[in-house]
């Protein structure tokens, strides 16, 4: 495979996105949308054939789904001319990466990702949206204002985006083909350590074991006591009458388990921090707010000050 | 008829001219070195009075006075000097060798080179010089406490140079004099410096003697190439033992002399680097009659004579020598005629007088050029210290046309009867000076062998009639016929409240009419010097001036040396066997009878045009410019044959045009392009990246990050494909 | 679930992170080019979801959850960012009674 073609994919899509944002004319979009989507199909075959294992056709369809939706989302909301579209797109583009995460069975990341953004920092965005945006009927072309209309100097933005993609291209293409994805046994033995560390789901994990099964106290005997077999993991537990047996272990942790275990066990001070920041957030959105600006510009000051002037000079308290 | 003349240059080469290994080095002598130093002195003195303010006279009485001390020194080492030369080593100055050979090692000091050529020159530049402050104690009076003090530094400065020039022992320490007398004639032309004609004058008297001082610099540095020193003695050395034809090229040979011949004309107002001198009529008289008619003028000549052999190397340098002077002699002479300023007439004489030592040169007889030198600067001394007192007395009015009568004026006729003295030697009248010193060269112009050296001879013969025509002139205009002048436009404060109609010339007083009668009298005992016998060679004519060059460098310029050499030799002898005659006479005998004829036939003419029948010369020149054809010979004449218009055209105007494209290229490429444009280039690439700070966040942000993007890409591009030897 | 190896569910490692570069690049393109205050920080918020997915691609492939977590990190900063960035927004927006990013040019000097 040539170098150069996923810089030309690249470029390719660069184009079209800059047909997309930068023309306003139907035609013009219409052009950019095929050139872009092409170059992201062309770009997405190269990498599909860099042949590191791809998964059954239908994961794969439904990944091409999730990530034409994301896309295609992406450069609406980028693109569009409401800001109240472009969150609605970002929504979309949430709910696409999602589907993604879900294929790649991060099922807790996924869904809380449409819970934090699409439920609470989108609505957020609405607020602020609604907040900020004048009154004004956004039906008619002509009411959004300008600096929505007209996106600003389109080709050195799409230029710089472009570089972007080039350096993650160089980075992504070679690097691939010289890593090894893990293997079945580094996911079960992941999945063992896991079962160590948590005494309280053997129970449950375990189909077959006899009623008078010792449960491995402390990690270390959990450790020794979980085999990676065959067919998947096998519990070699003791009963209290000192028989040994094997059993299957057939209901593993799940990946929420599995997310929550790693971040409380692996990441204690980090979600501390987290913890902090996002109150130092709280604090700061609360203080920002609060505090009373008034308009730097003077001009527009009085200008606004006569505009209440005027108000209050049509109001039948002033004549009272 | 004549010897070939080169077999007198070879006989001259063969024979060692002077006996150098004869040359001692003379420690006993340092005392001359005083005769150097109290010049310095006197400008040191004079320096002084000028920072104290003096009022009086007292700069002139120490010039005075250290020139006298000079002189009387001068004299002094005359006596006590033993031939045929003496070093008189004074301080040493550069010294240095970088390895063994002749071309490795470089020897210029401060030594004084005594011998007959450099001890005539020394005592007749000293006592004139003398006398010629003495005289401008009274002529630069209206300057009392003005420039008094800074015109006699300059003279000071002047007599240094010029003694340094001619008693140096070697081309580099006389290069330094050279220089010197260059720029003491600059600082005393443009003396009066608030008179534009002045700085003109000065500038161009400076820059046209740059040319001859490049031509003197390119033969100093030609002759240390090729003969391995600067120093005369070593020089001659080398020159007699030929050592340096194995040595070096031949050509750097046939090139000295004409670079030495260049410089000696710049100094010494040849064609073509005359123009300078009449100019130099700007500055104070006395100057005029020192340095730019009786000294310095005649360093070129001192040049020549000290380089003589040199140019016998190269016998077609001595044929332009001959040539140059001789048409120079003439066409000084014609411009002169028709010129009215006394003091500018005088300047073409002096111009036309060098170009007759020049010829001298040429023809082979340096003692007649010597002996011209010598006579010379006595009788255009005192013509040209007469004219400073008209000028003195008359408020700066120097036209002929607007004095008459002077020797009738009450305390002018010791004026009168100087310049009549003067104006005889010039014109060659029978028995005087001039008469005898011109005749060695007019004679000598027809015995030596040269090409056209006839031709030339009877040029220098119509030149002599012609000399005689416009000194006479000048001396019939000015001094004789009935009493009448006019004021000139210089009126000073002592005699210049009562008005135009009041106007009461001053007479010289004594010092002046005291110099001109030493000088005068200098000039008439001249003459005698031709008669008293020499010391050295009884068979040499020309008597002691002849002995006065027999010790030098010069030597083989002497008549009748060859035979007095070789005796036995007759194939290269210069007269005894086969001399040429003229007229069925010996040269020199006819010569006498030759030049006083034509000399009083000048006289005659002059007495007529000028002096009885005052209107027929007006009403000549406007028959001559009556007449069509021959129209353009007064004009030329009087445009003095249009040198100064040529010069415009072919030096002024192209250097001109080549400054203005000098500028243009300084203007418009260098300042503009160059300059200005490297300037305008940052200010374009920041016009160009000016909307980049535009302040907008967004675009902040596209640089940052559009940079940060490229480096990395950059990077990465390396790393991948392995770009520039990056490996990863 | 299976004990069979599948390295990597629907699709390639490459594919994820050439979609999750496009992501980014069309956010970062969209904040260089939209002067909607609002909508510059939304598309730094798409920025995030380039991230994300590169984050959990590469969580799925080294079957290593780390990656997974760091999502949850990078879900607060989005939080905290978002609100205060929100903040200031409207902080700005009550100065100049406008959203457009070029009405700020103090930079400038």
């Amino acid at each position: 495979m040539p170098t150069i073609l996923p810089y030309i994919a690249t470029a390719a899509s660069a184009i079209g996105l800059l047909l997309v944002l930068a023309s306003t004319q139907r035609v013009f979009r219409l052009i950019g949308s095929a050139v872009g989507l092409a170059g992201l199909a062309w770009l997405l075959w190269l990498a599909s054939s860099l042949g590191d294992g791809i998964g059954d056709v239908a994961t794969e369809v439904f990944f091409l789904v999730f990530a034409a939706l994301a896309v295609t989302s992406a450069v609406r909301m980028v693109s569009g001319v409401k800001p109240v579209y472009s969150a609605l797109f970002f929504v979309l583009v949430i709910m696409a990466v999602c589907g993604m995460l879900v294929v790649l069975e991060a099922f807790f990341i996924a869904f809380s990702l449409v819970i934090v953004y699409a439920g609470a920092i989108l609505i957020t965005y609405m607020f602020v949206l609604m907040l900020a945006q004048q009154a004004s009927d956004t039906e008619h072309e002509s009411e959004i204002p300008q600096y929505d209309r007209a996106p600003r100097d389109p080709v050195s933005g799409v230029i710089v985006a472009a570089i972007f993609m080039s350096i993650i291209v160089t980075a992504v293409f070679p690097a691939i083909s010289q890593m090894t994805p893990a293997s079945a046994a580094d996911r079960a033995q992941s999945q063992a350590d896991l079962l160590a560390r948590l005494p309280r789901q053997w129970a449950s994990s375990v189909d077959g074991a006899p009623e008078d099964v010792v449960w491995p106290k402390t990690t270390q005997e959990a450790m020794g006591a979980i085999k990676v077999g065959v067919d998947g993991l096998v519990f070699q537990g003791v009963t209290s009458s000192g028989q040994t047996f094997n059993a299957p272990i057939d209901r593993l942790p799940g990946n929420t388990q599995h997310v929550g275990w790693s971040l409380v066990a692996s990441f204690p001070a980090s979600l501390e921090l987290a913890g902090v920041i996002l109150l130092m957030a709280m604090f700061g959105a609360v203080v920002l707010a609060r505090r009373q600006v008034e308009h730097a510009d003077e001009a527009l000051a009085a200008s606004v000050g006569d505009t209440h002037a005027g108000f209050e000079d049509d109001s039948p308290e002033a004549g009272l | 008829m004549t010897v070939s003349m080169l077999n007198i240059l070879q006989s001259a080469v063969g024979v060692p001219a002077v006996p150098m290994d004869q040359v001692v080095v003379a420690t006993d002598l340092r005392w001359a070195g005083i005769i150097l130093l109290l010049p310095l002195l006197s400008l040191l003195l004079c320096g002084l009075c000028a920072a104290m303010r003096v009022k009086s006279k007292l700069p002139a009485w120490c010039t005075v006075a250290c020139l006298a001390g000079s002189f009387v020194l001068s004299v002094l080492l005359y006596v006590n000097y033993n031939p045929p030369g003496e070093v008189i080593p004074l301080l040493s100055w550069m010294n240095l060798s970088w390895g063994d050979g002749a071309l490795n090692s470089f020897s210029a000091n401060f030594a004084l080179y005594i011998d007959s050529l450099s001890l005539l020159w020394i005592m007749f530049v000293t006592g004139l010089g003398t006398l010629i402050a003495y005289y401008a104690s009274e002529y630069m009076e209206p300057d009392l406490g003005k420039g008094y003090a800074r015109f006699f530094a300059g003279v000071s400065v002047f007599l240094f140079a010029m003694l340094a020039l001619v008693l140096s022992d070697n081309l580099v320490m006389l290069y330094l004099g050279w220089e010197g007398v260059g720029f003491a004639s600059y600082w005393l032309i443009g003396y009066y410096y608030t008179r534009p004609a002045a700085v003109a004058a000065a500038k161009k008297a400076f820059i046209v003697n740059r040319i001859g001082d490049l031509g003197l610099a390119l033969a100093v540095y030609l002759i240390w190439t090729t003969f391995g020193t600067v120093q005369y003695d070593e020089l001659m050395t080398v020159l007699e033992s030929h050592s340096w034809r194995a040595e070096f090229e031949g050509w750097t040979i046939s090139a000295i002399p004409f670079l030495l011949m260049l410089a000696a004309f710049g100094k010494s107002a040849q064609l073509p680097l005359y123009v300078w001198l009449p100019d130099a009529m700007e500055g104070p008289t006395p100057v005029s009659a020192l340095i730019h008619a009786a000294t310095m003028v005649t360093a070129g000549i001192y040049l020549v004579a000290r380089t003589y052999p040199l140019f016998l190397l190269e016998p077609v340098s001595l044929h332009v020598v001959a040539w140059v002077g001789g048409l120079t002699a003439l066409l000084a002479a014609t411009i002169g005629m028709a010129q009215y300023d006394i003091k500018r007439i005088m300047a073409y004489s002096t111009v036309s007088q060098l170009g007759y030592m020049f010829l001298g040169l040429g023809v082979l007889t340096t003692y007649g050029a010597a002996y011209h030198v010598f006579t010379h600067a006595f009788f255009k001394a005192v013509l040209f210290l007469t004219c400073g007192a008209i000028m003195h007395g008359f408020a700066g009015q120097l036209d002929l046309r607007k004095l008459s009568g002077l020797r009738h004026m009450k305390g002018w006729r010791i004026t009168s009867w100087t310049m009549l003295i003067g104006c005889l030697c010039l014109a060659g009248f029978p028995l005087t000076s001039g008469y005898f010193s011109k005749d060695a060269i007019l004679a000598e112009a027809f015995v030596t062998q040269g090409p056209g050296f006839e031709i030339l001879g009877w040029i220098a013969i119509l030149t002599a009639g012609l000399t005689a025509y416009y000194t006479f002139r000048v001396w019939f205009r000015v001094c004789a016929g009935p009493v009448s002048y006019e004021p000139g436009d210089e009126l000073h404060d002592d005699h210049g409240d009562h008005g135009h109609g009041d106007f009461h010339p001053h007479a010289p007083r004594f010092a002046i009419n005291s110099v001109l009668v030493v000088i005068a009298v200098g000039a008439l005992v001249a003459a005698t010097p031709y008669f008293m016998s020499n010391k050295a060679d009884a068979n040499i004519a020309g008597g002691w001036v002849a002995d006065m060059v027999h010790d030098s460098t010069a030597r083989a310029g002497l008549p009748g040396l060859a035979e007095s050499q070789h005796p036995h030799s007759e194939e290269v002898s210069h007269g005894a066997h086969e001399h040429p005659t003229l007229f069925g006479m010996d040269p020199h005998k006819a010569m006498y009878f030759v030049s006083g004829a034509v000399g009083l036939i000048g006289i005659l003419l002059a007495a007529y045009l000028h002096l009885w029948k005052r209107k027929s010369a007006d009403a000549l020149r406007g028959w001559l410019l009556a007449r069509g054809w021959i129209a353009w010979l007064p004009r030329a004449m009087e445009r003095k044959w249009y040198v100064d218009e040529l010069y415009h055209a072919l030096v002024r105007a192209p250097l001109w045009i080549l400054g203005h494209i000098c500028y243009a290229f300084d203007r418009f490429i260098i300042d503009a392009v160059i300059v200005d444009g490297t300037a305008r280039v940052p200010r374009l690439i920041a016009r160009w990246l000016q909307p980049l700070q535009s302040g907008a966040v967004q675009s902040h942000a596209v640089v940052m990050i559009g940079g940060v993007g490229i480096i990395v890409l950059l990077l990465a591009l390396c790393l991948r494909f392995e770009w520039l030897g990056v490996v990863l | 679930m299976t004990m069979v190896a599948t390295a990597m569910a629907g699709g390639s490692l490459a594919q994820y992170l050439i979609i999750s570069g496009v992501l980014m690049s069309i956010g970062l393109a969209g904040f260089l080019t939209r002067r909607n205050l609002i909508v510059m920080f939304l598309c730094t918020e798409l920025m995030f979801q380039g991230v994300v997915i590169a984050m959990v691609a590469f969580s799925r492939w080294h079957w290593e959850v780390s990656g997974q977590v760091f999502v949850i990190f990078i879900l607060t900063v989005a939080a905290a960012e978002a609100a205060l960035a929100l903040a200031l927004v409207v902080l700005l927006y009550r100065r100049r009674d406008t959203l457009d990013a070029e009405a700020w040019t103090e930079l400038r000097e």
